[in-house]
């Protein structure tokens, strides 16, 4: 039977308009295929793929909005290399392959496929003041760029910003909000007006007063930023992200809660927090992780300086999966990541480098220790 | 308030009438896997296959106020699965894996079932058939028709070798072939499989 004949017999089926011949040598066609073909592979196989397709489904709806799905199981486990389907496509596949490699391997070396690089992030973000000004910073000049009732905005160094009182004028209680935006690739650091230090990461919204005024110092966070409350314990800090609001009294703590990760994380180095979530409340110690979103609330012990590794200037990874890792990687070089990467599962990492490097030397140790291929396009990333 | 996984399908449906982000949850951890190893069987891709599964459970949650289903929520999810498995043949013909198979099933097949034959007088033909097949036999066929298993789980489950499955359904395709006029080959017996559904 030709082709063209198969496809208009498959099209007739799906329309429901088959005769009941026509019908049942589609569905004979389908029994054949399940009986004859079998997916094997391992339950801890099965569990991660699981997840991850959750994950992408939840992602998907997310965009418009919604987060319906949970997660109760954490991944256990190094991914391991996923066993092909078919024994004798996989031969012939493989054989293929090798041939292929070898007249390749020069089209395929990392100088072609590393051809264009992408420059990291840098100091480079947004000011819009409480009466409404905007400013950018990256391109403004150092020293004093505001002054709002008494509170002095100055840029000291490129990459910080001060808020503090200023010896002339006097302070006035006032609710409208400062907004420090970094876009991707960016990054900075403001001290607030009570001493409170904050570095921002890339994509990132924080939102406080001039001059905290009021019982509570309270700011808002989408995105990441890493927290040195100065101490005031009659004026607790609070931080606001989303569905979680974190209550400390003077200490240092990391906050990530960007849109696209499936948990606000918050890790604390010192000092003492409790994190609310609107239904429950929990107090971490240092040393501690919370993970939260509208389904799930826990708390872990971690290695601090995993989290913060973003404000020591660097990329640090323990056995993270590799989405993860391209995450953080397309918010701080602002590209993007095309996965085709089907035939084997997904490594973790381990290791350490710069981010003040290009992102070739990133990709490079990546794909020292595993066997994906990164192919370099403008702003276009493809993973293989 | 039962615990999620111990509610009904029907029970769960109508949870996700109301909206119910736990029931869509729990749907999936019940049928991800089914939906996925039935995909994967027919397209054998694992690439398609991931994306027909979250196809399905995107468009479940987004039409689940006004989704009616007919039938169980299982056959729902499979039929579904079966839909986009065979699109996705259907556009991708060329390969010869696809098209072969379903070549020689068809030629198998046409001479021996009149083309304007009616799906009762088919489906009564191939009851006879069964009817006369021994036990070990129809268990055999129960189990590939109804569960979908493939040769191998089958063998796992009657703790009988592969081998052996093979020839059980091959030795009983003669059988039924006697309620039917003409042989029928290898592939055929499928049919029967399918029809007593």
């Amino acid at each position: 039977m030709k082709t063209h004949h198969i496809k208009s017999l498959i099209k007739k089926y799906l329309d429901g308009k088959t005769s009941a011949k026509e019908t049942f040598l589609v569905d004979a066609y389908i029994e054949d295929q399940l009986a004859s073909n079998t997916w094997n592979i391992s339950e801890a196989e099965k569990e991660i793929l699981g997840i991850d397709l959750k994950y992408k489904i939840d992602q998907k709806l997310s965009a418009s909005g919604n987060n319906p799905l949970t997660y109760e199981k954490t991944v256990k486990g190094k991914a391991r290399q996923l066993w092909p389907l078919f024994a004798a496509a996989a031969m012939t596949t493989i054989i293929g392959f090798t041939v292929l490699y070898l007249s390749r391997v020069r089209k395929e070396s990392p100088e072609v496929r590393f051809a264009t690089d992408v420059k990291p992030g840098g100091n480079q973000a947004v000011l819009t003041l409480a009466d409404g000004r905007k400013i950018n910073l990256s391109a403004s000049h150092n020293g004093e760029l505001a002054n709002l009732k008494g509170i002095s905005v100055t840029k000291t160094v490129a990459g910080e910003l001060v808020f503090s009182l200023s010896k002339a004028g006097g302070t006035e209680k006032t609710d409208k909000q400062n907004i420090l935006e970094t876009p991707l690739g960016g990054q900075y650091r403001v001290n607030l007006s009570d001493g409170t230090q904050v570095w921002i990461n890339a994509g990132t919204t924080l939102k406080f007063p001039s001059h905290f005024s009021g019982a509570n110092r309270k700011v808002e966070l989408q995105g990441e930023a890493y927290f040195e409350v100065s101490k005031d314990s009659s004026h607790p800090f609070l931080v606001k992200s989303g569905l979680q609001e974190v209550k400390v009294l003077g200490t240092h703590f990391n906050i990530n809660s960007y849109s696209n990760e499936p948990f606000i994380t918050t890790t604390l180095l010192e000092g003492s927090i409790q994190l609310d979530n609107g239904l429950t409340q929990k107090i971490i110690a240092p040393g501690e992780q919370a993970s939260l979103n509208s389904n799930t609330f826990k708390v872990r012990e971690v290695e601090p300086a995993m989290a913060i590794d973003w404000k020591n200037g660097e990329f640090r990874f323990k056995n993270e999966n590799l989405k993860s890792i391209l995450r953080k990687l397309s918010r701080w070089y602002d590209v993007d990541f095309i996965m085709k990467n089907t035939t084997s599962e997904l490594p973790n990492f381990t290791g350490s480098v710069s981010r003040f490097d290009q992102i070739s030397v990133v990709l490079k140790m990546l794909e020292e220790t595993s066997n994906v291929k990164f192919y370099i396009s403008g702003k276009v990333i493809t993973v293989k | 308030m039962i615990p999620y996984p111990e509610l009904s399908d029907n029970e769960l449906l109508a949870l996700l009438h109301k909206e119910s982000e736990l029931a869509f949850s729990e749907i999936y951890n019940r049928y991800w896997e089914k939906m996925y190893s039935y995909s994967i069987r027919l397209t054998k891709s694992d690439e398609e296959s991931a994306d027909i599964v979250q196809e399905i459970f995107i468009s479940l949650w987004n039409r689940k106020r006004d989704l009616t289903v007919r039938g169980s929520l299982a056959s729902y999810l499979i039929k579904s699965a079966r839909n986009l498995s065979l699109r996705y043949i259907e556009r991708n013909i060329h390969l010869t894996d696809f098209s072969e198979k379903l070549t020689e099933i068809i030629a198998d097949t046409s001479q021996n079932i009149e083309e304007s034959i009616s799906v009762k007088e088919l489906e009564r033909q191939i009851e006879l058939g069964i009817e006369k097949l021994p036990k070990k036999m129809k268990e055999v066929y129960i189990l590939s028709r109804n569960e979908q298993l493939s040769y191998r789980e089958i063998s796992l489950k009657l703790n009988i070798s592969e081998e052996t499955v093979k020839k059980q359904i091959h030795n009983s395709l003669k059988i039924i072939s006697s309620a039917l006029r003409g042989t029928l080959s290898s592939a055929t017996y499928l049919l029967f499989l399918h029809l007593l559904k």
